[in-house]
């Protein structure tokens, strides 16, 4: 019995345990992770954000909020990223996230830090979440400024991350790759590095999600992407190592409604923070793992989904795509067809790192 | 206090949720996930900062067939291993 009993911690752990019971989660229709927005109001306004204000809807109330955490709960569902808009801009932000902590969802917290004073680091510090994901949008005030249109909001974010760090939070400082920041994200890792946090850089810029294409205008440019995914960057980038899809043996492209779901401020469910399908409202559901059962609209995505792998063979670059069929949905309307931010990305990757991989053509193939 | 005697509580920090019958445990103050076996996640399960080491043997022996020597040995490794990575807090029996 004491290998049956053998935990991780007792220093024999199989293979990767937790991706073997992700993968069973997956099968069984149990996300192990859901996005909450518990507020699109924010106290910046960052040109490209995706977030979508429809002044339409009401935000769910405290009670309906914590309904939600309870059915996510429910649901099986193991880690709970509460994000916004800002969601410290909600007074019943730590009723909420304390009831998903009485619950045992392992707790994220998405914030730009602006509103993190010593205070507020120690009602954060009780809720003990695993991680506080906080955008940093430059190197130094002109730029993050100029991008979240606040002025001193850099000089806030250190200030809020720095009382984080002295609680020993986990803090994870995230920078959308923009033409605005994108000649300063040696700087800006620098930077994170300074203040005791990781940084992680993501080069994809998406409409937003009402379809509006405005936030488009402040990708970062080719020219710098083509940097960005060659050697030059390796020592910045999270994916340092170059990396090829076989996607002959892929299922999934994406854990979309299997992996990974989302409820908005207005209470409606989606497969994917990023890809904007309504499932239903939590209002007028009463179990997830209904819904999940019942959905032919998650059918039509999961479908949609596993076609994936399969449309990016046709490509000639498929194979280093990062595809997401919320974006292709919103910008080419069309959830598989390959859109030109995606296109553009993986045929940049591909010209990198192919040498990188010693790929010749003759063998393209195979993967790495 | 004997090791038996001793009563179990999980940090109340760790989070948790079983699949297919096996505990996945975050342990936020460490940034870890732990993957419980079969008969871990029901040790787990059973511990609720009332219950003794001794009673949790005693559901257990009651549910698989094992030597008594043997259960106490690897019950006693396996909550080695959870004070370990951080997943228990010391909890007093209540007088």
């Amino acid at each position: 019995m004491s290998e049956a009993m053998a935990c991780a911690p007792s220093g024999k752990p199989s293979t990767n345990p937790y991706k073997d019971l992700q993968a069973k989660a997956e099968q069984s229709r149990q996300p192990l992770q859901a996005h909450f927005e518990i507020t699109y109001r924010c106290n910046h306004t960052c040109p490209y954000c995706y977030n979508a204000i429809d002044p339409r809807h009401k935000e769910l109330t405290t009670e309906e909020c914590l309904r939600v955490v309870n059915m996510v709960a429910d649901f099986g569902t193991l880690f709970l990223t509460l994000t916004g808009g800002e969601p410290l801009l909600r007074k019943d932000f730590f009723t909420i996230a304390e009831e998903a902590k009485r619950r045992h969802l392992a707790l994220r917290i998405y914030t730009n830090g602006f509103l993190v004073d010593e205070a507020m680091a120690d009602r954060i510090k009780k809720i003990q979440p695993l991680e506080i994901g906080i955008s940093l949008h430059g190197a130094d005030a002109a730029t993050h400024d100029r991008e979240t249109r606040v002025r001193g909001s850099l000089d806030k974010l250190v200030a809020g991350v720095r009382h984080l760090k002295k609680r020993g939070l986990r803090v994870l400082l995230k920078t959308p790759i923009t033409g605005w920041n994108q000649h300063q994200v040696r700087e800006i890792k620098q930077l994170a590095e300074s203040l005791g946090c990781p940084a992680l850089f993501d080069p994809i810029i998406t409409a937003r999600d009402d379809g509006n294409r405005d936030p488009l205008r402040y990708a970062a440019g080719e020219e710098f992407l083509r940097r960005w995914f060659s050697e030059e960057y390796q020592d910045v980038r999270l994916d340092a190592k170059p990396w090829r899809r076989q996607l002959e043996q892929e299922s999934n492209n994406c854990k979309v409604g299997s992996g990974t779901y989302a409820v908005d401020p207005y209470g409606y469910i989606y497969p994917c923070v990023a890809w904007r399908r309504r499932l239903a409202n939590i209002r007028d559901v009463t179990s997830l793992s209904e819904l999940w059962n019942n959905s032919k609209e998650l059918e039509d995505v999961l479908e949609i989904a596993r076609r994936i792998p399969k449309e990016l063979q046709k490509h000639e670059a498929g194979a280093y795509a990062v595809f997401c069929p919320g974006a292709a949905e919103r910008e080419v309307g069309n959830a598989t067809k390959f859109y030109p931010a995606a296109e553009m990305q993986a045929r940049i990757r591909k010209e990198a790192w192919e040498p990188l991989l010693n790929i010749t053509p003759a063998v393209a193939g195979g993967g790495n | 206090m004997k090791f038996e005697d001793r009563i179990l509580k999980r940090h109340p920090d760790a989070s948790f949720q079983e699949i297919d019958g096996k505990a996945l445990v975050v342990v936020p103050q460490r940034a870890a996930i732990e993957v419980l076996s079969e008969v871990g996640t029901r040790v787990w399960s059973l511990i609720d900062g009332r219950r003794t080491v001794a009673e949790i043997m005693d559901r257990i022996a009651a549910d698989y067939d094992v030597e008594r020597a043997q259960l106490e040995a690897d019950i006693q490794e396996f909550v080695g291993s959870l004070d370990r990575a951080e997943m228990l807090v010391p909890q007093e029996k209540e007088s």
